[in-house]
């Protein structure tokens, strides 16, 4: 019975979105229950099956659940899912952000509202493939699969100019596919030539020996799709038109799973398949990770949309787990991966308070709001606790994935870990400015609105609740990714026995040319 | 010739059969509506020969026809296409109020010329079955005769395509000068030979011949620089002849110069090259010319212009990799530009013009959300999307190209893909999130109203376009039976 769990948390969420399309017609209610349903039973299943295999995972590196069987023979692919100590974090963070989407539209989307359920829960059916998928061709497969969905669901419900977003959106992130694809090929033929089998399985690929010329390029191929869609600093341009554009159970998806399912690919495959070409453009990849950091918290600053201010941040601490996946230290990893876990909360939360201000105003323009705290106290002390959580104040989740990150990171490049903490007071500055806007000052408007429904007060007090706990009690996710990145961050070394030194030494040398194109990046 | 050698040629015999007969019951005032389903019948019967001849491949009959795996998958592949074509054409035809005795029965006859040519193993079955092709084909496109677009479609098409004929002819006898025989396999096999003689006079005619017959295919399967007739040809003819020069004519090519070039040594090391500068060309050159279009059925010429540039790519990749990634491709190709043109007629089926201005597509989720899922199924698989067959035919392309040891040709197709990508969602937002549609949703619905609106519904198809759908999306995701068909069928081709 327990294999079939696997398959089945991705086959819910696509069911459950066929039936609220189906059942639209017999009222847009029955539509809205069904994709509840379906994206609840989802997040139940994840996490029973977190608790009940976390004793396992406690214990063992490798993956404690599988589902496999031959799919393409011709072409050596297998329909492999598999769950670790590393995905099956990302896996419940898909099924609660999931819920949360689905409750957050609600109200929101007027027309269709079948058609928007089956797009949003074909994103989180494919989201689910991505992070459990341990075949290469079939990573890619959900990897393409989960952007026609949010592409319809920026294009058709989002808002004034969605149209331009959902395209620079496709645009940006397949192009960037294409080259995976490529590479994911090329490896598996080195694989052929080596060992004689052809395979796209993530398990048997792992340790190809490749000669350095073609890992680089191969490496390259894996980094760009994965860059494009964290996003690192220079292929961000779509980020903030798709963030602000989308609806806001679109932007919940984007910030919150899209761009980790980026970090994660790092993580997993682009670092662990070519641990050499990774640890030779370390440093470079260190730094513009820290040049993101700074960069997106300075653009946040400029900001008069507050979806656009919030989407910069996300750019920022996207910066911190490329810094802490370049310098490929267990600690730095943990770190990593925290951050994308409390960062998916924190950011999905202030994504779903701008759309609930948006409803409320329908405005998105910091200038035309302010003096919520008088009007709105509940929903603004959520965005105080939320804003909190996104600068990283201790006992949130987001200090925990920061503080591990630059911690593992220093060793490495204590420069560059100076710098990043520059990009914090950065971070800083932007939220409060936030704050210092919407939430105080004089009322702009002085239409009657109501304070949070009981909906929203549950969302938010469950995304609060979650983010304290991270903060709290970090110890459970933290136990949980501890033996998968210990493993990788082991067979890389090993892999590479000549040096291990590789990964720390060389960051040093580059520094202090970062450091002076950061502070060009953040005068203007 | 004995029996068994006319049982073997018995899906040809049918189809050139059913085509006189239509032709016939035609003259005898068969009405519209007889014809076409006579030609769904004879398209019906010579796909259920074509199983029972499947236990006599492989066979050669004469020098000339080669029955095998091969030749039977694009029979198959080729005639389905005609019967959803037939499907199509009805409302179409019914609209314009035009008789469909000599349409029906050239629909046949270029059916039958498509056979011929995946079957010929010989220049002169080549020649023979691509002039029957090419001969109805101007019949079909200038059906319509009071359409000023579809005579100069017509037009162009009579005069580029027979010159590409009398270059191909050319090319044939030179090679015929140069190595006394007409077999593919001995004209392949002796010509590399003789090219490598320099400078003795079977060396200059096989030089020459190549050429030619290299123009002369390029030309047909309009690759570029030598495509300048096909977007006008395209957007001239009635959509579902556009289909039918878009699919059958331009697979059944492609079958042919498969079966011919898997005859040259391995060894040779000018034929991938020229095939590489062409698939490069023809890749790029479509897919930019593509971006420029406002008109449906333009892009969709220059889309298939890069298509086949795809094609070529596993080509020139060679081996058998190469090979059986071209089958494929072709046969989802197939599928996918069928589904689209398809749309595009049923959409004309009730107008007097043909739907091609991008703006008659606007709103089109609202109005036809049936169709719409067809086209943005089909598009996506254009794009080379999960999970529809085009993307696995890109992946296998992409892989015969870095098997082959091309990973040039891998990255070149790749970036076009990528220009590629951003017109196929062009349609998309047209159908679905277009920006106007909200401001005059009235007005656009006063113009669209009597174009399209009440779409003449007939059964054949929706069943027909539905079953184009999920042909591919099974290929998509289940490609298993897909690709064992197309290994089998290649490996009789080699080891012919």
């Amino acid at each position: 019975m327990l294999p079939v769990t696997l398959s089945a948390l991705i086959a819910v969420p696509f069911v459950g979105g066929i039936g609220a399309w189906l059942f639209e017609r017999r009222s847009p209610g029955t539509a809205r229950w069904v994709a509840l349903l379906s994206m609840a039973t989802t997040f139940c299943m994840a996490l029973w099956l977190w608790l009940t295999l976390s004793a396992t995972i406690a214990t063992t590196p490798e993956p404690v659940l599988q589902q496999r069987f031959n799919w393409i023979p011709q072409l050596g692919v297998d329909y492999h899912l598999a769950l670790d100590g590393l995905n099956v974090l990302f896996v419940v963070l898909t099924g609660f952000l999931g819920c949360v989407a689905v409750l957050t539209s609600w109200r929101e989307i007027k027309h269709s509202p079948g058609l928007h359920y089956l797009c949003l829960l074909t994103t989180l059916a494919g989201i689910m493939g991505v992070f459990l998928a341990f075949d290469l061709f079939l990573f890619y497969f959900f990897w393409e699969l989960m952007l026609v969905p949010m592409y319809f669901l920026i294009g058709v419900w989002g808002h004034e100019n969605r149209v331009r977003a959902a395209v620079k959106f496709v645009i940006f992130t397949m192009a960037s596919s294409l080259f995976l694809l490529v590479a994911i090929i090329g490896l598996s033929y080195a694989h052929a030539q080596a060992n004689g089998i052809f395979t796209t399985d993530y398990l048997t690929l792992l340790g190809t020996p490749l000669p350095f010329a073609t890992a680089r390029w191969l490496f390259f191929g894996f980094f760009v799709a994965f860059a494009v869609k964290l996003p690192l600093f220079p292929f961000h341009s779509w980020l903030p038109d798709a963030h602000t554009q989308a609806p806001t159970a679109g932007s919940i998806l984007l910030a919150g799973l899209l761009l980790k399912t980026g970090g994660y690919g790092l993580i997993r495959f682009a670092v662990p398949l070519f641990p050499e070409a990774a640890a030779a453009y370390a440093d470079p990849i260190a730094i513009i990770g820290v040049i993101g950091i700074i960069y997106g918290a300075v653009l946040a600053y400029g900001q008069t949309d507050i979806k656009r201010l919030i989407a910069y941040t996300s750019v920022s601490h996207m910066g911190f787990v490329v810094l802490g996946v370049s310098t490929w230290r267990l600690m730095a990893l943990q770190g990593a991966v925290f951050q994308m876990l409390a960062h998916g909360l924190a950011t999905g939360a202030l994504f779903a308070i701008a759309g609930m201000i948006h409803e409320r105003f329908h405005t998105r323009a910091l200038d035309k709001l302010g003096g919520l705290w008088s009007k709105l106290p509940r929903l603004s002390a959520f965005t105080l606790v939320f804003v909190l959580a996104s600068v990283g104040v201790p006992g949130m989740g987001n200090f925990i994935g920061e503080l591990l990150t630059l911690l593992g990171s220093f060793p490495a490049s204590p420069s560059l870990v100076v710098v990043a903490v520059a990009g914090i007071v950065l971070g800083l500055v932007v939220m409060l400015e936030l704050v210092q806007q919407v939430l105080k000052g004089p009322a702009y408007s002085q239409a009657r609105v109501i304070d949070l429904r009981p909906r929203e007060l549950i969302v938010l007090g469950a995304l609060a609740f979650l983010v304290l706990v991270l903060g709290l009690f970090p110890q459970p996710a933290l136990k949980s990714t501890r033996l998968p990145l210990d493993q990788l961050v082991i067979r890389d070394v090993t892999f590479n026995p000549a040096d291990p030194e590789i990964l720390r030494g060389r960051t040093r040398t580059a520094t202090t040319r970062t450091t002076a194109s950061a502070k060009q990046e953040s005068r203007p | 010739m004995s029996n068994t050698d006319l049982v073997a040629l018995l899906p040809l015999i049918v189809v050139a059969v059913m085509g006189t007969v239509v032709m016939l019951a035609g003259a005898y005032g068969a009405r519209r509506v007889t014809l076409h389903w006579l030609t769904i019948l004879g398209v019906g019967i010579a796909l259920a020969s074509i199983v029972s001849v499947r236990p006599l491949a492989p066979r050669d009959v004469t020098p000339l026809l080669r029955i095998d795996s091969y030749s039977i998958l694009f029979m198959t592949l080729l005639f389905s296409g005609t019967g959803i074509l037939a499907i199509i054409s009805h409302p179409y035809l019914r609209a314009r109020r035009c008789a469909g005795e000599a349409y029906y029965s050239l629909l046949l006859f270029a059916t039958f010329g498509m056979g011929v040519l995946v079957c010929s193993t010989h220049f002169a079955s080549l020649f023979l079955g691509l002039e029957t092709l090419t001969v109805s084909l101007y019949g079909l496109l200038a059906y319509l005769r009071t359409e000023r677009q579809s005579l100069e479609a017509a037009i162009k098409y009579l005069i580029l395509a027979a010159m590409a004929s009398g270059l191909l002819l050319f090319g044939i006898a030179l090679l015929y000068a140069a190595t006394g025989s007409l077999v593919f396999a001995n004209v392949t096999a002796l010509s590399a030979e003789a090219l490598k003689t320099a400078g003795s006079p079977e060396a200059i005619w096989a030089a020459v011949g190549v050429l030619m017959l290299i123009v002369g295919f390029a030309f047909k399967l309009a690759l570029v620089p030598f495509h300048m007739w096909s977007p006008d040809v395209y957007q001239g003819a009635p959509a579902p002849v556009t289909a039918l020069i878009a699919t059958g004519s331009k697979g059944a090519v492609v079958a042919a110069l498969l079966r011919l070039l898997s005859g040259v040594p391995a060894d040779d090391s000018l034929l991938p090259s020229v095939l590489a500068t062409l698939a490069i060309l023809t890749m790029f050159g479509g897919n930019l010319l593509a971006l420029l279009q406002t008109d449906m059925k333009r892009m969709l010429a220059y889309s298939s212009i890069a298509h086949i540039g795809y094609l070529l790519v596993a080509m020139a990749a060679g081996g058998v990799v190469g090979s059986e990634a071209v089958v494929f491709y072709l046969i989802i190709y197939v599928a996918m530009t069928l589904g689209t043109f398809g749309v595009v007629a049923v959409l004309s089926a009730k107008a007097n013009t043909d739907i091609d201005d991008f703006n008659a597509y606007r709103g089109l989720g609202r109005r036809h959300p049936g169709l719409a899922i067809v086209l943005s199924v089909m598009m996506l698989s254009l794009a080379g999307i999960p999970p529809t067959g085009g993307f696995l035919a890109k992946f296998s392309v992409l892989s015969a190209a870095i098997a082959g040891g091309r990973t040039d040709l891998a990255i070149a197709m790749v970036l076009a893909s990528a220009i590629a990508i951003f017109y196929y969602l062009r349609v998309l937002v047209v159908i679905y999130m277009d920006p106007k549609a909200a401001s005059d949703a009235s007005q656009s619905k006063a113009n669209l109203a009597s174009e399209t609106s009440p779409i003449q519904a007939t059964l054949g198809s929706p069943v027909a376009l539905t079953a184009l759908t999920l042909m591919v999306l099974a290929i998509g995701i289940f490609p298993e039976p897909w690709l064992e068909a197309v290994g089998a069928a290649v490996s009789s081709m080699i080891g012919s």
